[in-house]
């Protein structure tokens, strides 16, 4: 063997544990900064949400989680960020069923398919969405609001988002009621539309409600989520209040790009189990309006599967136009 | 009335803590630094921060992001004086006369008299807060969409008058910012419009691209095709030069005044931040003036007022967020949501549930100003000075920052492509004698105005009576029809149309 060639198998050599560097730093996940890349601006309620899980993941994975907030297109910037990111598990997004169930029937075009391109980790909070109206409105429970709208026409109500609109949608569709949405860019600017009962109901997010509703600014009819919120705990979900079969509201689960090595994901959820068994989790939600979720990745798979009619025949009874 | 001193000197007490005020002051001078970073936002700004909040007690995480608030203020002005760059969007109109009186050699003095104007503006917010809250408040409630969106004419109408040279130009302008402002998904039906199928135009054109790409970019293609030193001139000033004259200070003083009133009227008014504030003080400024003429290259009044009325309406601002916990704007939403983080529930009775954050906040709004004018003052020699650093290093390093600070916006490189685009468009309007302030005041306004306008009328199940019927909406279209009237009867009553004076003398 001459010198030339020795050094030649150094080089590969040297090479090959090169290449091997990554993979074995793989098995020890993560070995650099997480990121989370969130739809949403930093501070909005999804925003203080992510946070929270974003940061006892630091703690359990022992390295710096950031957050990317990459806001913009109801969510669609940070979907397609991910779709496209390297199935590495450095990069994973943290988004609501709105995106990943809901979107598919809103836009057309969409740069990624939400059911092929992502694999869900877990589901970790179910945020509530709550029918009010004026404090002063005669109206104290779902059922004298139905007749009442029934009664009437030109019935008119408030959202904010596609979800609340949504929801006005299934309450109307089950209730058999009629009613025209006007659409808010925010909670607070609705706020002295329901007080002076300009608008008849409103559907609103539970986070920037729970205060209102507190102090007497706003009176809760029913949240919209299948069990009671500990937040607003006498208010009824709208099940109890008369609506059977109703539940529409969203909740955030953790998703990677498909592709993720098994183990990242395993360990991921590993994570979220973790975090919804610390006792502080279902504190720190009940302070915005939400409830701790403990569901796994096939689990969360599976509830994005049994919504999907339902937010496809909302989408059309709505009459929004796929863009 | 109940409020007394004893609140005050309470919140005094809180504010004045050693850890309190350490909060406040990192606060101020983070804003202080956002503001005077171009496209630095302040809610790019707090989002990095806000994160560092969850461990700390909740008055101090208060004070601290307040702080960022009101101090970004101070900074923004700093470099439309001197530099033309729109820095911090509420101050974008006051590089109008800003810039022309830097090229006049009296940046120093703009610089001063901002200073006077911020330290008043803000200082009538606060009393306003401290006396009037809880009562002003309600005026929020007042302002449903027939009285916003008559009100958006208004300021439109009003606005129209921006332009110097062609009202035609201006017009044109005007409009063109108005289709700008529809980009985006509608809200009301979710239809794209002007998007041309690109995901990242779905939320439409991000204010800071258009802003910085009109006003810096623009700004600084032209000076690089003008190779003459145009900047030596008037960086010879002397630091003493910030001291206005007793004639300036007369004649910023009811700018001021009438600056400040503007502010807080726009403070309350749900969704009219600092921003429209300080445009619609401009525009009144400018209709009112006895040589309007003057206005765009260099009087004093058009730098005083526009900056009285962003400082009230930014102090403004905290009372229907902090009386009613119903904020005013996006940065008052974020402020909502810290404290929500703490659990502290805002509405009403935030006053008397947690009268240490509401009167702590409001004695650090006079410590922080305070010590936003220690921090300012003497700086603005340092500032001034920057004007004698050489083209070739100062746009560069403005340049930097500006993708920098576009880029944090929303963390896109969209955006950055964006503002280069506006930048280029911006210096065509400029060869062609376009003015590009209006194209922002439609941008501002023009959503606004369509939102209400469209919301009107599913509330009044489509019956244009709405604006007329409802007494506020009916005042504001009055002015409007004023304002058209006074504008018919000027020309004729001059029987030969005022010749306009061609901007030549300041190019």
């Amino acid at each position: 063997m001459t010198l030339r060639h020795r050094i030649s198998t150094a080089i590969a050599a040297a090479g090959l544990l090169l290449l091997t560097g990554p993979a074995m730093a793989q098995a020890e996940y993560p070995d650099h900064p997480v990121h989370v890349v969130l739809g949403f601006s930093a501070g909005s309620g999804a925003d203080i949400l992510g946070r929270y899980f974003a940061h006892q993941i630091e703690v359990l994975s022992k390295q710096p989680v950031i957050v990317d907030n990459k806001p913009g297109a109801t969510g669609n910037i940070a979907l397609r960020f991910v779709a496209q990111a390297k199935p590495d598990g450095y990069n994973i997004l943290f988004t609501a069923n709105s995106n990943m169930a809901g979107s598919r029937y809103l836009f057309k075009d969409l740069p990624f398919d939400t059911l092929k391109d992502f694999v869900p980790v877990a589901s970790f909070a179910q945020i509530a969405f709550v029918v009010v109206v004026s404090p002063n409105s005669p109206y104290k429970t779902i059922a004298e609001l139905t007749a009442h709208l029934k009664e009437k026409k030109d019935n008119i109500f408030g959202y904010t988002n596609q979800t609340a609109l949504l929801s006005g949608e299934y309450y109307k569709q089950l209730a058999g009621v009629s009613a025209k949405a006007v659409s808010y860019k925010t909670a607070a600017d609705a706020m002295r539309d329901v007080i002076d009962s300009t608008l008849d109901f409103m559907v609103m997010d539970g986070t920037f409600a729970a205060g209102q509703i507190r102090q007497g600014q706003l009176k809760a009819l029913a949240v919209t989520t299948a069990q009671r919120s500990p937040t607003l705990k006498d208010t009824p979900t709208m099940q109890e209040a008369g609506i059977t079969g109703y539940e529409f509201a969203p909740w955030w689960g953790c998703y990677v790009p498909k592709g993720t090595p098994q183990p990242i994901i395993d360990k991921l959820s590993g994570w979220f189990k973790q975090i919804a068994a610390m006792p502080e989790t279902p504190i720190f939600l009940e302070t915005i309006a939400s409830i701790s979720q403990d569901q796994s990745g096939p689990e969360a798979a599976a509830r994005l599967q049994a919504e999907l009619p339902k937010w496809e025949t909302l989408v059309k009874a709505a009459g929004i136009e796929p863009q | 009335m109940e409020i007394g001193f004893t609140d005050l000197i309470q919140g005094f007490g809180v504010a004045l803590q050693p850890h309190n005020l350490l909060y406040c002051f990192i606060g101020v001078m983070v804003g202080n630094l956002v503001g005077v970073l171009p496209g630095m936002g302040v809610l790019s700004a707090v989002s990095i921060l806000l994160p560092l909040t969850y461990g700390m007690p909740p008055v101090g995480a208060i004070l601290m992001i307040a702080g960022i608030f009101y101090g970004a203020q101070y900074g923004g002005a700093i470099c439309s004086i001197l530099l033309n760059l729109p820095c911090h969007p509420p101050h974008a109109v006051t590089c109008l006369d800003g810039f022309p009186l830097t090229q006049q050699g009296k940046g120093g003095v703009a610089l001063g008299i901002t200073m006077i104007a911020a330290l008043f503006g803000a200082a009538f917010g606060i009393i306003q807060m401290i006396f009037m809250a809880p009562y002003i408040a309600n005026i929020a409630y007042s302002f449903g969409a027939a009285e916003i969106c008559s009100l958006m004419l208004v300021g439109l109408l009003a606005g129209a008058t921006l332009a110097k040279g062609s009202p035609l130009k201006g017009v044109a302008m005007t409009i063109l910012g108005l289709l700008l402002g529809l980009v985006g998904q509608d809200i009301n039906t979710g239809i794209e419009r002007f998007t041309f199928g690109l995901l990242d135009l779905d939320d439409g054109v991000e204010l800071v691209a258009l802003s910085l790409g009109l006003f810096g970019i623009a700004e600084f293609l032209r000076s690089v095709n003008n190779t003459a030193p145009i900047n030596t001139a008037y960086a010879k000033l002397r630091v003493s030069d910030m001291r206005p004259s007793k004639a300036e200070m007369k004649q910023a003083a009811f700018p001021i005044l009438r600056g400040t009133l503007i502010g807080s009227l726009c403070s309350l008014i749900p969704g009219t931040g600092p921003t429209i504030a300080s445009f619609v003080a401009y525009a009144a400024e400018k209709k009112i003036a006895k040589k309007p003429e003057r206005f765009g290259r260099g009087a004093i009044e058009g730098v005083a007022s526009p900056e009285a009325s962003t400082h009230s309406s930014v102090q403004g601002d905290f009372i229907p967020t902090m009386s009613l916990g119903i904020p005013g704007d996006a940065a008052m939403a974020l402020l909502l949501g810290a404290l929500i983080i703490h659990g502290i529930q805002p509405g009403p009775r935030l006053i008397v549930e947690h009268a240490d954050i509401f009167w702590g906040l409001i004695a650090s709004f006079w410590l922080g100003n305070i010590m936003l004018i220690i921090l300012n003052v003497p700086m603005i020699g340092i500032w001034v000075k920057m004007l004698m650093v050489p083209y070739r290093y100062l746009y560069p390093t403005a340049l930097f920052f500006i993708c920098i600070g576009v880029f944090a916006a929303k963390n896109t490189l969209f955006d950055v492509v964006m503002t280069v685009f506006f930048g280029v468009f911006g210096y065509i309007l400029l060869k062609l004698r376009f003015e590009p302030a209006p194209i922002l005041l439609g941008f501002v306004l023009g959503p606004r105005l369509e939102e209400n306008f469209r919301r009107s009328l599913l509330i009044s199940r489509g019956d244009l009576m709405t604006f007329i019927d409802r007494p506020i909406s009916a005042f504001f279209l009055a002015v409007c029809v004023l304002l058209i009237a006074m504008q018919i009867w000027v020309r004729f009553k001059r029987k030969k149309p005022p010749i306009l004076i061609p901007d030549t003398a300041y190019e």
